[in-house]
């Protein structure tokens, strides 16, 4: 099997390259990595030159790679049925499915020798242009499980302080988990505070950052007047102001003889305006609240990036492979898109939302039909295959992460890639095998 | 064909295959092949002949495999087409020589090497002697095939088919788009292939091409079979006799038809044998090169 599917691998790199598809991805991405750059301006500060290199620069470069990925999926084996050019490798020994590994481990393997020259583009234009010291990477501490369920006990008591009506409890608690764990900004009302807990690691860091994002219900109209107050292990180490002039964004370093001998960091931000009008301070439990404390070098943590990034453009790849396997390449590429474009806007809210209960039309209450239902389930279903099994993906989050110099987590981008990267094209793969399987069976 | 014309080891069978090409609506449109039968052992030569749209092609790719016929069935060396162990052993020229023109003919044949799961050893020396074998050593391997003849990209499709050393080796339309030496060429190692006891099934609508390699033949007409047989046999004239002599005087040839016709034979033809278009053009340029050859040794 090894000796077919290398067969197909060379043919794999081979095709790409003589195509001048990969010189042209060349020149593209030279044109984002070298030339964009000199284009753009930044804040002026080492932090904005930073964001700027990593990420206005590895956007568009990794939006050229995962096309062309997606795209020279389709074209590996699809061409070639369709001038029934692969009737002679048909009826070789070789299986289906060998043929597919083949291609797309050739069409991974190009992915990984760009994406590898453009972060060794970006990294050392971010050496030349960035100050050492600006471009340290910081780690996010792990979030404490027992502070998780003891806000969301809080919250619980803070609606119900008497306890829910029986019987309901359970439910209500449930609710309040996905709700603090989801992805919507949840208000915490003048009066009202909301807490966090962290997992210090052992030994205690030398210093730690804590960076505060919030909105206010009024917008910018009013800002946020509040307080966080700091603890670790119960011992309070700080008290910082959030004041009405803070534009949506409070930093502090926390000092590390705070920190020493701590097993838990807790930080509560307490909403002080007045209960007689005052804004509601708007806040998301997952993100709105980081202490990030340092965690090695940029090299390192583009290392970490470009197993997170080399994962979805190995699962664009593999789609556009198994289309291509079953279809024409204009089909196949027209549906590969069309995928994509689902599982894109499948992680937007409003899309969800959009499906979700029933329809009004100008005020009135409309009917909904069986078909209404049946539609809907379909959509929401899969709207959520899609986003669940991007999901490791997302969780990486490297492009937003190397850009605010911020640790890509190792555990996080090696799940992308054995789940997204691996697994999920290898089931793709079983299917386009299967796929041309019955297409060489009926080879005019 | 029967058994004991195949010796009883048959390496191809194939028995009742039909094929009805349906809409995308899975209503019949067109029977391609009704009813074929076809059995061959090693050392045979079997010509599938037949007119444009006879269902020549069709046949042969139910025979690989590549297509499913609609009613029959079809054994290679006893087991299902499609297996990979019947594929190992089984070597391919399409009719359309379409191969990767951004390939050289090594690399063409190193990628079918893999496929037959070579040996990378192995693989080397293969592709020297068959890129040898079909006239396409030199620098000529190692050109793209896509700035080649059609007549080059026929060799290196012929080479590849033979890559595996097949038991059961299938031509379609084998000398298209190559000249008269290179037909010639063509025609010498299907007669090779024979002799080696491989089992070459050539289907062609160059009836004397099939003519000259060939030792059965089955005549395809509108997907059925209206002749096959040993070659001989298909084509022996017994209501005629035939004789050649050489060096028989002039005037003699006249007297010896007048006492044929006075033995009691009637239409009685006395004339010169003539060579096929094909030898005297092959003379020629023999003829040519050695005239050549004589001229730069001077």
């Amino acid at each position: 099997m090894i000796r077919r599917v290398a067969a197909h691998f060379v043919l794999g790199l081979r095709a790409p390259w003589r195509s001048r598809l990969v010189a042209a991805l060349l020149v593209l991405l030279a044109a984002t990595v070298l030339v964009l750059p000199a284009h753009l301006h930044s804040d002026g500060t080492p932090a904005g030159e930073l964001r700027m290199l990593l990420t206005w620069t590895l956007g568009p470069a990794m939006a050229i790679l995962a096309a062309a990925s997606l795209w020279a999926g389709c074209a590996a084996i699809s061409p070639e049925v369709w001038d029934r050019r692969y009737a002679s490798a048909a009826v070789t020994p070789a299986r289906p499915f060998e043929a597919w590994l083949g291609r797309w481990l050739g069409l991974v393997a190009i992915d990984a020798a760009l994406l590898a020259a453009v972060l060794l583009g970006v990294g050392a234009q971010v050496a030349w242009r960035v100050p050492a010291a600006a471009t340290a990477v910081r780690a996010r501490l792990a979030a404490d499980p027992d502070a998780f369920e003891a806000e969301v006990r809080r919250v619980y008591r803070d609606i119900f302080p008497d306890g829910a009506p029986d019987g309901h409890e359970a439910g209500v608690l449930a609710s309040i988990r996905r709700d603090l764990a989801g992805e919507a900004y949840l208000p915490v009302a003048p009066g009202r505070a909301r807490a966090w807990g962290f997992l210090l690691p052992d030994p205690a860091p030398e210093e730690a950052e804590l960076r505060f994002q919030f909105m206010s219900s009024y917008g910018s109209l009013q800002g946020a007047k509040g307080a966080l107050a700091v603890s670790a292990d119960g011992r309070a180490v700080a008290e910082i102001p959030v004041t009405n002039d803070d534009p949506g964004f409070v930093s502090a370093t926390l000092p590390a003889s705070a920190l020493r001998g701590a097993r838990r960091l807790a930080v509560e931000f307490r909403n002080g305006e007045s209960a007689d009008g005052g804004a509601s301070v708007l806040l998301r439990q997952s993100d709105s609240l980081r202490v990030l404390v340092p965690a090695g070098g940029l090299a390192a943590n583009l290392l970490r990036a470009f197993l997170a990034l080399l994962a979805p453009l190995a699962l664009l790849a593999a789609l556009g492979a198994a289309l291509g396997c079953a279809f024409s390449f204009p089909v196949a590429a027209f549906l590969a898109t069309a995928v994509v474009t689902m599982a894109l806007a499948s992680g937007g809210t409003a899309f969800r939302d959009s499906f979700a209960g029933e329809s009004h039309h100008h005020g009135e209450a409309r009917v909904e039909t069986r078909l209404d239902r049946a539609t809907r389930r379909f959509s929401l279903g899969a709207s959520a295959v899609l986003r669940e099994s991007t999901a490791p993906i997302d969780r990486t989050e490297a492009l937003d992460r190397l850009g605010d110099g911020i640790a890509v987590d190792a555990r996080a981008a090696f799940l992308a890639l054995l789940l997204d990267g691996l697994a999920l094209p290898l089931l793709l793969g079983l299917l386009g095998g299967l796929a041309l399987r019955a297409r060489c069976r009926e080879m005019p | 064909m029967t058994e004991e014309t195949t010796g009883g080891r048959a390496t191809l069978e194939a028995e009742g295959l039909r094929k009805v090409f349906r809409d995308f609506w899975k209503r019949p449109r067109t029977v391609a092949v009704d009813g074929v039968s076809l059995r061959a052992g090693p050392g045979e030569v079997i010509g599938l002949l037949g007119p444009n749209g006879s269902g020549k092609s069709t046949t042969i790719k139910m025979i690989l495999g590549l297509l499913q016929p609609s009613a029959g069935r079809v054994r290679l060396f006893g087991l299902d087409p499609s297996s990979p162990a019947a594929r190992a052993r089984l070597g391919y020229l399409p009719e359309l020589s379409n191969l990767h023109k951004f390939l050289t003919p090594r690399e063409t044949l190193a990628y079918y090497a893999g496929l037959f799961g070579m040996p990378a050893s192995i693989r080397r020396d293969r592709t020297a002697a068959l890129l040898r074998r079909v006239g396409l050593d030199g620098r000529a391997a190692d050109r793209p095939v896509g700035e080649f003849s059609k007549g080059m990209a026929r060799r290196v499709g012929l080479a590849q088919a033979l890559l595996n050393d097949p038991e059961l080796v299938i031509l379609d339309e084998p000398t298209s788009g190559l000249d008269p030496v290179g037909r010639r060429e063509v025609k010498d190692l299907v007669r090779e292939l024979g002799a080696e006891g491989r089992t070459v099934l050539l289907s062609s609508h160059l009836l004397a091409e099939a003519e000259d390699v060939c030792t059965r033949v089955a005549i395809l007409v509108d997907g059925r079979v209206r002749a096959e047989g040993r070659l001989a046999d298909l084509l022996e004239r017994r209501d005629r006799v035939r004789f050649t002599a050489a060096g028989l005087p002039d005037g003699r040839a006249e007297a010896f038809r007048r006492e044929l016709e006075a033995a009691g034979a009637t239409s009685v033809e006395v004339d010169r044998p003539a060579l096929t278009l094909e030898n005297y053009f092959l003379e020629i340029l023999r003829r040519t090169r050695a005239e050549e050859a004589a001229e730069e040794a001077k």
